[in-house]
């Protein structure tokens, strides 16, 4: 009897619980649309115009393939906060907008300039926007008109701009690391300014906009990497290009896999004799100590690769025509990263390189009296890169296919 | 009564129109009764039996030819003839002597043949008994590829033989008793004298001699009564079934009891816990990587078969951000244009495979073509081409299904497939939440039942002295 009054009792808390918070949160998959992909530029009434592209799930559907529509759809909104755009896009959008799945977050380039930290707060304080979603700096053109660029595989454009820039990252390193959490740590480091992936596009975008424009086989626009862009403080101050950027990431050991041409005796990289070495496993340490008020910089890149292509001869049957392309490859790369870093110095003079972290974290007391002057001290300070790489195989031949030519 | 019936003893038996009269008043018109005049040594006899309980040829083979024989012998007294008949000729049958009408009467419907003795008080009952049954065969629900095809039948002296012949041990014991006041059907017990825990045998006892049930026609019936009794409800089974010989022996090797109806080819194993739900006796006969790979997989499948279409619930309706996009995109594309919530339409597709399953199980074998055609062409395919399900609630639910008859004893696959709505409708209402909840109300049900004082979940839990009763 007691028992059966507790069933009672427990059924009705049950009941009541079910009845008075039941599905309060629930939203309904066909009720709901996805946002994938969000583009902010500066309003012309507002002070913010966003962009954002929904899914049309159906279209996105490799089996069923849809009804020829297209896979997205983009609508705009000005607001004077990210918040207030995302709560008028209701204002066009049937349908319950889900932010879990925003895949990127790209910035015009104007609105960069002014600087980021007046709208991070929002993007990060969000539960729904994940922390791992890139950020990039629209280069050259319009935010919203990356995500106008449909491309041929049918998926939306901001999956193909995440993913690109993923394996970009993974196959070159010609891009940095510029998900959310990235730029929370880079504003709160010591000795590091911010960088953010830098995305342009080659081509029309106002033909990209049909999708008619996939339905040949050179599509009419397409969404290209296109370096990093340096930040002093929250403030866009200009961009480094793909090759640059890979030396810099490099330098931080960001990179694992990536190749290098190595240019022939003329010393150019189009020169005849050209040598393609891969590195897949890639490592660099750095050492910092200060020189008066000079600060000295030591890097020291290794890394084990094997060769792609050689343009002439070199004989890989001994370990002296190894022993060559190795000491090509070194002096390659010790010359670029030189190139580059004295064209950070002199462009930007903010260390991009994180010389700075390296020195506050090992030398903590040392680089707390010049932490307000490190930018400074980063600009005339002298880079001295030793490297180290090994080429574990030549792949599948060890000489390049030559008749070896009879008689005297 | 009783004593009435010793007083009467004598005068009932005292002579054989006297005896006749009393089996017409106990068995009535009954057509099976045959009461027939035979010569036991020099002096008149009756022999009564029920046709229905022996076989003819073991009557004139083992019965009459010997109150035959002993027709020719010298004259005895009644008394001696009767001692003769009891130590000589059938002596290699199982018999008692009785004293009274009803006795007698009782053996007889036990499949005994009564041979009364003119003026004689005494009754010489023979077991006659002599049933057609059906032979050993392969068990038809508990399938194993390797391992002894013989399963247990209807029979429990079949059962028992089949038992024995496993154990040539002394130690194997077998003890009787009766359930069911109308039917009086009988249930053996049987364990490894020394191995099993004497307090579980006697609760074991007690609980059969004091059960009070009308009739007794499967093991299924006893199980409610060997559960413990004055705790609340148990959501799991407590007892376990087997139809197989060998995996009644292997559980009575590891101290368990086993209970055996007659008439039942399910015997009961107690006390069972939750891994013996997931033992096939096959995971022994066999390499014991596979056989434990087997185990685990079972176990998974459990899992599975609990928590999937909730969690697709609780993920598309209140969680769209835990699961990857483009999974998320394909399966919103397959959403659209479904008319109904995804636990509705989870709930519509269970309750017409609980439906499919149902009628597979009880629909005559000749139809069995129709089912399938139906149930997989026209319920599948179609309802997914009208729109009316997607296509990946179909795959869930017949994951779950899949998952739902791993489980080796059926009953405990039915109980996990029962709870499976309760967790359908907990994460539609209030979504991951409510999985969790659930899951946490079924731990808690499982942490705190116990059969025959072994806690339900022993191989996992540790051993609490306190719990012990």
């Amino acid at each position: 009897m007691n028992s059966l009054r507790s069933l009672y009792i427990l059924m009705l808390c049950l009941s009541l619980m079910f009845m008075g918070t039941g599905c309060w949160d629930q939203v309904e998959l066909n009720r709901a649309s996805l946002i994938t992909g969000m583009a902010l530029e500066p309003g012309q009434n507002m002070k913010y115009r966003v962009t954002f592209e929904t899914v049309n799930a159906l279209e996105t559907d490799p089996n069923k393939g849809g009804k020829g529509g297209t896979p997205t759809a983009l609508y705009t909104k000005e607001g004077n906060s990210i918040a207030e755009a995302t709560s008028r896009l209701n204002e066009s959008l049937e349908r319950m907008p889900l932010l879990a799945h925003i895949r990127v977050i790209i910035i015009d380039e104007k609105l960069a300039r002014e600087g980021i930290n007046q709208f991070m707060d929002v993007l990060q304080r969000n539960r729904y926007v994940r922390e791992d979603v890139l950020v990039l700096v629209a280069k050259g053109y319009p935010a919203s008109d990356f995500l106008k660029t449909v491309y041929a595989r049918g998926q939306y454009a901001s999956y193909k701009i995440q993913t690109q820039v993923e394996t970009y990252r993974q196959v070159f390193g010609g891009i940095p690391r510029s998900h959310l959490y990235d730029i929370a740590q880079a504003l709160l480091t010591e000795g590091r300014v911010l960088m953010l992936g830098a995305i342009t596009i080659s081509g029309d975008v106002e033909k990209s906009e049909s999708l008619d424009a996939i339905k040949t086989v050179y599509p009419a626009a397409v969404v290209r990497t296109a370096g990093a862009a340096v930040f002093r403080g929250d403030k866009l101050i200009g961009y480094l290009s793909n090759e640059q950027t890979r030396m810099v990431m490099l330098a931080s050991d960001y990179v694992s896999n990536t190749l290098f041409s190595l240019p022939g005796p003329g010393g150019k990289p189009t020169s005849p004799g050209a040598i393609g070495v891969q590195f897949y496993h890639m490592h660099s340490h750095m050492h910092v100590s200060m020189d008066g008020d000079k600060p000295i910089f030591k890097l020291h890149v290794e890394g084990d690769g094997k060769i792609t292509s050689i343009d002439r001869n070199i004989k890989l049957t001994k370990i002296q025509g190894f022993n060559t392309v190795e000491q090509l490859t070194s002096d390659y790369v010790n010359e670029k990263m030189q190139e580059t870093f004295t064209y950070v110095q002199k462009e930007f003079g903010v260390d991009v390189f994180g010389f700075g972290e390296h020195y506050y974290r090992y030398h903590f007391r040392k680089y707390k009296p010049l932490a307000k002057e490190w930018n400074t001290l980063f600009s005339r300070a002298d880079l001295d890169v030793k490297s180290d790489f090994t080429l574990r195989r030549p792949d599948l031949k060890t000489q390049k296919i030559e008749k070896e030519g009879i008689g005297p | 009564m009783n004593t009435d019936n010793l007083t009467t003893a004598g005068e009932e038996l005292s002579s054989l129109e006297k005896v006749k009269q009393g089996l017409k008043d106990i068995f009535g018109q009954t057509t099976d009764l045959a009461v027939v005049s035979v010569h036991v040594g020099q002096y008149e006899g009756l022999l009564c039996y029920l046709t229905t309980m022996t076989s003819t040829d073991f009557i004139t083979g083992k019965i009459v030819k010997e109150l035959s024989l002993s027709e020719d012998k010298e004259q005895l007294s009644k008394e001696e003839t009767f001692r003769e008949l009891e130590d000589c000729h059938f002596s290699g049958l199982k018999h008692e002597t009785l004293q009274n009408m009803e006795d007698s009467s009782n053996k007889m419907v036990l499949g005994y043949a009564a041979i009364f003795v003119d003026g004689l008080p005494l009754v010489l009952a023979v077991d006659v008994r002599s049933l057609s049954s059906r032979s050993v065969e392969e068990p038809t629900s508990q399938n194993v590829v390797r391992g002894p095809k013989e399963g247990f039948t209807e029979s429990a002296d079949t059962n028992m033989s089949l038992i024995r012949r496993r154990f040539n041990n002394v130690k194997l014991r077998f003890e009787k008793f009766e359930l069911g006041y109308m039917t009086h059907t009988a249930v053996y017990i049987a364990y490894l004298d020394g191995e099993v825990e004497e307090h579980i045998l006697e609760q074991v006892r007690e609980r059969l001699n004091s059960a009070y049930i009308d009739s007794l026609f499967d093991s299924g019936r006893i199980e409610d009564l060997l559960h413990s009794k004055g705790k609340s409800m148990q959501l799991f089974p407590t007892i376990c079934n087997s139809e197989r010989p060998d995996a009644v022996c292997s559980y009575m090797i590891n101290k368990r009891i086993a209970v055996i109806v007659d008439g039942s080819p399910f015997v009961l194993i107690v006390p069972s816990i939750f891994t013996d739900f997931f033992k096939s006796p096959e995971d022994e006969y066999q390499w014991f990587v596979i056989g434990s790979f087997a185990r685990y997989l079972r176990y998974f499948a459990f899992i599975l078969s609990l928590i999937v279409p909730g969690l697709y619930i609780a993920v598309t309706s209140y969680h769209q951000e835990l699961i990857p996009s483009i999974l998320l995109t394909s399966i919103a594309a397959q959403r659209e244009g479904i008319p109904f919530p995804a636990g509705i339409e989870i709930l519509l597709m269970e309750i017409t495979f609980e439906i499919l399953r149902e009628a597979g199980t009880r629909m005559p074998r000749i139809v069995g073509q129709t089912i399938s055609i139906v149930g997989a062409l026209v319920l599948g395919e179609a309802a997914v081409q009208a729109g009316i399900v997607s296509n990946i609630n179909v795959i869930v639910v017949s994951l779950t299904a899949i998952s739902g008859f791993v489980a080796p004893i059926y009953t405990f696959g039915a109980k996990v497939r029962f709870f499976r709505f309760g967790m359908i409708i907990l994460s539609s209402l209030i979504g991951l939440y409510g999985l969790v909840l659930g899951c946490c109300l079924l731990m808690v049900q499982l942490t705190r039942i116990e059969s025959f004082g072994v806690p339900y979940l022993s191989l996992f839990s540790k051993w609490d002295k306190r719990r012990v009763t």
